[in-house]
């Protein structure tokens, strides 16, 4: 009988240990009970070219938003929240980027970063603006359309503009490196006609001269009859306008084997360790406009730097793995203003209000939701970016002209 | 005249591994009456032998040529085993395969290179300036590799019996099966030949334009448009397709700009096509008449 007492005692005190642990609040002990109290998941929708021709900038973007991520979650910066990143594969083309969108979405992911290529942004930016709540932040991608087109003011882009771009860097070539005469080699592509608009349009005083100007095919990897055309032309410079690093490294990898001696300068957007690694020792002295610098002189880009050496052998960090930690990371402050990751209104009119910390310093954003930020003028020197000079942040200009992604 | 004489020694040379690269898929068309939609991606890889050699092993880039050789030529066997061995009763299947295969390779190579073309150095670094004209040692040793193996492609497919059973099969297959041809054998040996050769073209051109693994398909196009002007099957036709195309190409862009380049072959193409069959049609008509 005692025997039988004591095993009902047993059940019904297991019982109730089981039914505390599960009612959760009303005065009982949190489910994920820590010293830091209870935490909801924030899940934050990343979209990013992990396959295709643009893998290489999706992997780095990745490791950057995947680096912020694990930063605040490790120093518990977000109170009450475990931050956690869902990455969906774009394959750098619309069609899965919207598909990647739409499965997060029915995910229940509110707050999207990433994509890479302008023609994704603006696909992925058309199905984000179907939910309302939905908030977009791109994280590489220059394209305005997105941010022109959208009526709830929920999408952000981290990325200067072109022209932006193009103002800092043909000034430098212009003003301070002063080259005599140019031949401008631009790819046959929007981007690259848009490249070519500008080059003509910051240059046409005459100086630099543009002695020569060539369109090249995308498909073209042998540039030995453009050189010879280069070389014939008498320039001491050659200026490349293509989307990623690859015409510039086999332009100039090309011209060096030619013996081809000029100063070396392409569209902006493009200095990071990508371009050093397709074209070693013969992009040694070119000169462009970027957004990132790894010696970037603020406190959050030393700890981004350090840590990120750290947990990749000693590799510095590129351009597009800062625009995943940024844009991330831009998310992440504005979510703790605001104290709830639930409003995203909210979370996107303090965006828009606030000044923030970037890796690369303080960054306000402009009406239409795009980062206001500086460049830097770089130059690769010993196989080593190096840099120039800083340029400033623009005054905000909501009608900049939309132009298309060099990463595109 | 200096710019045009340069740009015709560079649209020669340029058209000599066109003609390489395009003989062997020329080959394996006519002999299979398929095409390989892979072919592109055995000239990358031929890269991608350089590359290993040199970057991952700090050797002579020589080195890389033999791998290169040996490994699109094993890769050979292997397509040929997996595609014609397992598929080979249903050509589209096989197509279908082959293309395949492309997206693998190119896919893989990009994973491995994080989605960015890698240069290679040269195999003899610096360039011939002989007056005005400037060319790479590079390019001049891919151009005399490429015309040597050319060539020699030829003299053995007529001379060797491998080769003339080569010819058979491409001729009339039941009828060289009939006389005893393994063709079977014989098609491993395309698959084999048109991979040593896209590989070596590959391995040769690597240090002139790095090693992109998307940059199959410009190679398989401009290896298609060789092998309509040089005639399906005919080593000989792509040696010539491939150095008219080279040099159309480069006074192309010394007279009008490169922008115009990408349609000089397409041009070629056109007119072919459209010509060449009443051409042929009447020179049959005259032969008969006189005979």
């Amino acid at each position: 009988m005692r025997f039988k007492l004591l095993a009902a005692g047993a059940v019904l005190g297991a019982t109730a240990l089981v039914l505390a642990g599960c009612s959760g609040g009303g005065g009982g002990t949190p489910s994920s009970s820590s010293s830091a109290g209870p935490t909801k998941e924030l899940q934050i929708g990343f979209i990013t070219p992990l396959t295709g021709p643009s893998a290489s900038t999706g992997l780095d973007a990745q490791a950057g938003a995947e680096a912020v991520v694990a930063e605040w979650n490790k120093e518990h910066l977000l109170p009450g929240y475990s931050i956690k990143l869902d990455i969906e594969d774009d394959g750098g083309t619309p069609e899965t980027g919207v598909l990647a969108y739409q499965k997060l979405h029915d995910q229940g992911v509110k707050i999207f970063a990433g994509t890479m290529n302008s023609s994704v942004a603006i696909a992925v930016a058309n199905a984000v603006s179907a939910d309302p709540d939905a908030l977009y932040f791109i994280s590489g991608a220059q394209t305005q359309v997105p941010l022109d087109a959208q009526s709830g003011n929920m999408m952000f882009a981290l990325q200067t503009t072109n022209q932006v771009f193009a103002d800092a860097n043909l000034n430098y070539i212009k003003d301070t490196a002063k080259p005599k005469k140019v031949a401008l080699l631009v790819e046959n592509s929007d981007f690259g006609v848009a490249e070519k608009q500008q080059v003509e349009a910051h240059w046409a005083s005459g100086s630099p001269k543009i002695v020569l100007e060539e369109t090249f095919d995308r498909s073209l990897t042998d540039f030995s009859s453009i050189l010879a055309k280069v070389r014939d032309s008498g320039a001491d410079a050659v200026y490349v306008g293509a989307a990623g690093v690859t015409f510039p490294a086999a332009i100039f990898t090309q011209a060096d084997s030619l013996g081809l001696k000029v100063k070396k300068f392409m569209n902006a957007g493009l200095m990071g360790q990508a371009l050093i690694d397709a074209g070693g020792q013969a992009i040694d002295g070119i000169t462009s406009a970027d957004s990132y610098i790894s010696t970037a002189d603020t406190a959050m880009n030393k700890k981004f730097v350090k840590e990120y050496k750290a947990a990749n052998s000693g590799k510095e960090p590129g351009g597009t793995v800062s625009f995943g930690y940024d844009s991330v990371g831009l998310i992440l402050q504005a979510i703790k203003q605001v104290k709830s990751a639930d409003d995203t209104h909210a979370i996107a009119d303090a965006l828009r209000s606030g000044t923030w910390q970037m890796t690369t310093g303080k960054v306000t954003f402009d009406d239409t939701g795009r980062v206001v930020r500086g460049n830097f003028i770089i130059s690769v020197k010993n196989g080593k970016l190096t840099l120039v000079k800083k340029t400033p942040a623009p005054t905000p200009t909501p009608t900049q002209a939309p132009s298309p992604s060099p990463t595109n | 005249m200096n710019a045009i004489f340069e740009q015709l020694v560079n649209g020669l040379a340029t058209g000599a591994v066109y003609a390489l690269v395009a003989a062997g898929l020329s080959l394996l068309f006519k002999g299979l009456d398929t095409v390989n939609f892979a072919h592109g991606e055995f000239y990358v890889l031929g890269g991608v032998a350089v590359f290993v050699i040199t970057r991952q092993f700090a050797l002579n880039p020589w080195w890389g040529l033999l791998l290169a050789v040996v490994a699109t030529g094993v890769l050979g066997v292997v397509v040929h085993f997996l595609l014609i061995g397992l598929l080979r009763e249903n050509p589209l299947n096989v197509l279908l395969a082959t293309f395949g295969v492309s997206l693998l390779i190119s896919n893989l190579v990009s994973y491995f290179f994080a989605g960015t073309p890698q240069p290679v150095q040269p195999f003899v670094p610096g360039a011939l300036i002989a007056g005005p004209i400037v060319i790479a040692y590079q390019r001049l040793i891919a151009a005399a590799v490429s015309l040597v193996a050319v060539v020699g492609l030829m003299i053995w497919l007529r001379r060797s019996r491998q080769g003339r059973s080569l010819r058979a099969v491409a001729d009339n297959r039941e009828g060289a099966r009939i006389i005893g041809i393994n063709t079977r054998s014989v098609d491993r040996l395309l698959f084999v030949i048109a991979g040593v050769t896209a590989g070596l073209a590959g391995a040769l051109m690597s240090p002139v334009t790095q090693v992109d693994p998307f940059g199959g398909l410009p190679v398989m196009v401009t290896a298609f448009v060789v092998v309509v002007l040089g005639g399906v099957g005919s080593v000989g036709g792509a040696l010539i397709g491939g150095l008219v195309l080279g040099v159309a190409e480069a006074l192309t862009v010394a007279l009008a700009g490169v922008q115009w380049s990408p349609a000089v072959g397409y041009v070629l193409l056109l007119l072919v096509l459209l010509f060449r069959g009443p051409i042929e049609q009447r020179i049959r008509m005259n032969r008969r008449v006189s005979a």
